[in-house]
């Protein structure tokens, strides 16, 4: 009777969250996150670099006119300008579209406060989030502190939890 | 053209905006407010309103007086300012503000308490939190008290003493009474008069051009004793390092101001944070740009000799309700400068705010009282705070007038970049971080800042340093950026290495990164 002797009660949050990040679906969700906004980082701070050294070490080539009394410089920080709207743009884009879909999924899996056996594939988050039909839309899940003995309090600890 | 400034039409404008924002910060107060209400608005704003509230708390007087009277001087070295403190917000969009908003609950320490041992964390991040508020109150207060008292055409020292009084004053009102609910009132108020007001006058000084804006440039060089050279960068300065380093600081240190951070916090979710920053960045983007056309105004219908005479009230800073004045007389430039008033107390209102939270939550409640505090408690230790930090605000003000503090704003940021972000970055994406580390980097790098700042030609060597009688300007450049972030940075590391990590420091940190990444279990908005 395996199934009867397994606890009604949610997993602790320690332990929910230790499988969720374990799952390969939190593991794709992280690692898009990071091939997305790590190289963007990189590309902007390197772009922002060079226009500071290039106005502060090449002060005649930034006073190169382009048209008018419109130079160099001015271009090239129009260009920050410009490419701090793409970016930004860019970004919301993509975030709004793939990533928060995926996110959400994670999360009702995570506040529903049942982690599936097979949460290691792919699509189980989806799959938890159906089943439990009672699972509260938001923290909730978190927040009810009635279960698990033990566990650790979701929200930012406002009691004076030693650690 | 004239200069005449007529400080009564100049008066009554302010008196408006005050009233205005007075009625507004008393319909939404409520006199129980909860810790989540008084703190953070209830987190009921939406994704544009605190975008635009974001843009009305970080365009400081610096911002839009400082900015275009910097263009119109020196040219093409004021735009640069303007650069890094646009780009910076893409640190804040893609690494800070979703995840911040998703672990944390009013305060930058609440983030890094997650999964660090609290109460050091939560005292260190305090002390930079405070630190970083202080200086920007006090750059704020002073330079902005002087040039309010010049515009109201009050002389001397008294009445521009009794200036700084008035904003310190208004900014406990606003606060005590509003909470972050009033503030962001007046900062969404203070955003649409602002960007609104610098729109007009662009479109004004444009169009005596020909909405040729190459015309805008002849004319301004024509007028500048250094000719073409305003249109290169180097005349504000000469010296690259220093603008380097000075420019890592403002990349960097925006996503670590937290003020800037305690707004995140309005809304109810990490996607409106998001929305709240896209906003910001393009309302600030145009800003500056705006700026850009008004420093080059200034500096062609202006002209940068008025700016530098010793009997223009308020000298270079002066250079943007002097534009208004000359192209649409003394009512346009009483509009602007009473912008410039909102804009003033905007900033110290939200910085208020701000300490505020930092001491009542982080200090009092978490590390004196052990977290043993009713919620009501904190939110009325949160408005004593309030009035002493406006006491001390008001004092530090005074104090500083006639003193050179403008390097304050950018100590503030270099803070910001050193001893708060490497912290915040480093416990969001690093799983082996631990308290040792962020007390280090904390601790370290607002100590590097303030050792080189005080060892910096701002603070002695030379006649433009605040005591131009000593000298012990050690430290040849005058922002410590360059080598307090990455101090900061490699504190952050060698801190975690040497120290030990809390029993339950990977339970902890799996708990904050799902959180962190996919908001689950993240506070929502409340009702009330």
């Amino acid at each position: 009777m395996s199934d009867l002797s397994r606890s009604p009660d949610p997993l602790s949050v320690a332990e929910r969250s230790i499988a969720v990040q374990q799952s390969e679906d939190f593991q794709r969700l992280r690692r898009s996150f990071l091939s997305f906004i790590v190289p963007l980082t990189v590309l902007f701070l390197a772009w922002y670099l060079l226009y500071v050294i290039l106005a502060g070490w090449t002060h005649e080539f930034f006073a190169i006119k382009v048209f008018g009394n419109v130079n160099v410089g001015l271009l090239f920080g129009f260009g920050q300008v410009i490419t701090t709207f793409a970016i930004t743009m860019f970004y919301r884009s993509w975030a709004d579209k793939r990533y928060d879909p995926h996110a959400e999924a994670i999360r009702a899996e995570m506040e529903s406060g049942e982690i599936l056996e097979d949460s290691a594939t792919p699509g189980a988050g989806q799959g938890a989030a159906d089943r439990d039909s009672a699972a509260p839309e938001r923290s909730d899940g978190l927040a009810d502190p009635g279960h698990a003995p033990g566990r650790h309090r979701a929200d930012v600890p406002e009691e004076g939890d030693q650690r | 053209m004239s200069h005449e400034i007529n400080p009564v039409i100049n008066m009554i404008v302010f008196a408006l905006f005050v009233a205005v924002t007075l009625f507004i910060v008393f319909r939404v107060s409520r006199q129980k407010a909860s810790a989540a209400e008084f703190y953070a608005g209830n987190r009921s704003f939406s994704g544009p309103q605190n975008g635009i509230a974001i843009s009305g708390d970080y365009l400081s007087a610096a911002s839009f007086l400082g900015i275009c009277g910097a263009i119109a001087m020196a040219g093409y070295d004021g735009f640069l300012y303007s650069i890094g403190f646009l780009v910076a917000w893409l640190v804040a969009l893609l690494l800070v503000a979703e995840l911040l908003r998703n672990t944390g609950k009013f305060t930058m320490a609440d983030v890094l308490s997650f999964r660090l041992n609290q109460r050091p964390v939560r005292l260190a991040a305090s002390l930079t939190t405070l630190a970083v508020c202080f200086f920007y109150l006090i750059a704020q207060m002073a330079g902005a008290g002087g040039l309010v008292a010049l515009l109201l055409g009050l002389e001397g020292k008294l009445p521009t003493a009794l200036t700084v009084v008035v904003v310190g004053l208004l900014m406990i009102v606003y606060v005590i009474v509003g909470g972050m609910k009033g503030t962001t009132w007046v900062q969404i108020i203070k955003a649409v008069l602002l960007v609104v007001g610098v729109g007009i006058l662009a479109i004004l000084v444009l169009g005596r051009y020909g909405f040729n804006f190459s015309a805008v440039l002849d004319e301004a060089i024509a007028m500048s004793p250094d000719g073409e050279a305003i249109l290169a960068p180097g005349l504000k300065y000469p010296n690259p390092v220093d603008f380097l380093s000075l420019g890592l600081a403002l990349v960097l240190g925006t996503a670590g101001l937290p003020h800037v951070l305690m707004r995140f916090y309005t809304v109810p979710s990490g996607k409106e944070a998001r929305r709240s920053v896209v906003w910001a960045i393009w309302i600030i983007g145009i800003f500056y740009v705006l700026t850009l056309i008004l420093g080059y105004g200034a500096a062609a219908l202006v002209g940068p000799e008025v700016l530098a005479d010793p009997s223009t009230p308020g000298g270079e800073n002066a250079a943007a309700p002097l534009l208004a004045l000359a192209i649409g007389g003394p009512v346009l430039m009483a509009v602007v400068s009473a912008i410039a008033f909102a804009t003033i107390l905007a900033v110290v209102a939200g910085l208020a705010i701000t300490a505020a939270t930092s001491f009542a939550h982080d200090i009092y409640a978490s590390v004196i009282r052990k977290g043993e505090v009713p919620a009501d408690d904190e939110v009325k230790i949160a408005r004593w705070t309030v009035v002493a930090i406006g006491i001390l605000a008001i004092v530090g003000g005074v104090v500083a007038l006639g003193q050179n503090v403008a390097f304050l704003v950018a100590l503030a940021f270099a803070v910001a970049a050193s001893a708060n972000l490497p912290t915040i970055l480093f416990s969001l994406f690093w799983k082996r971080f631990n308290t040792g580390g962020a007390l280090f980097s904390m601790i370290g790098g607002l100590a590097a800042c303030l050792i080189l700042i005080v060892l910096s030609p701002a603070v002695s060597g030379n006649e433009k340093a605040m005591f131009p009688g000593a000298d012990f300007d050690l430290f040849p450049l005058s922002n410590p950026g360059i080598v307090s972030i990455p101090l900061g940075f490699l504190l952050g590391i060698v801190g975690t290495f040497v120290t030990k990590s809390e029993p339950d420091h990977e339970a902890k940190a799996a708990e904050m990164e799902v959180r962190a990444f996919t908001g689950a279990g993240a506070e929502g908005a409340s009702d009330h």
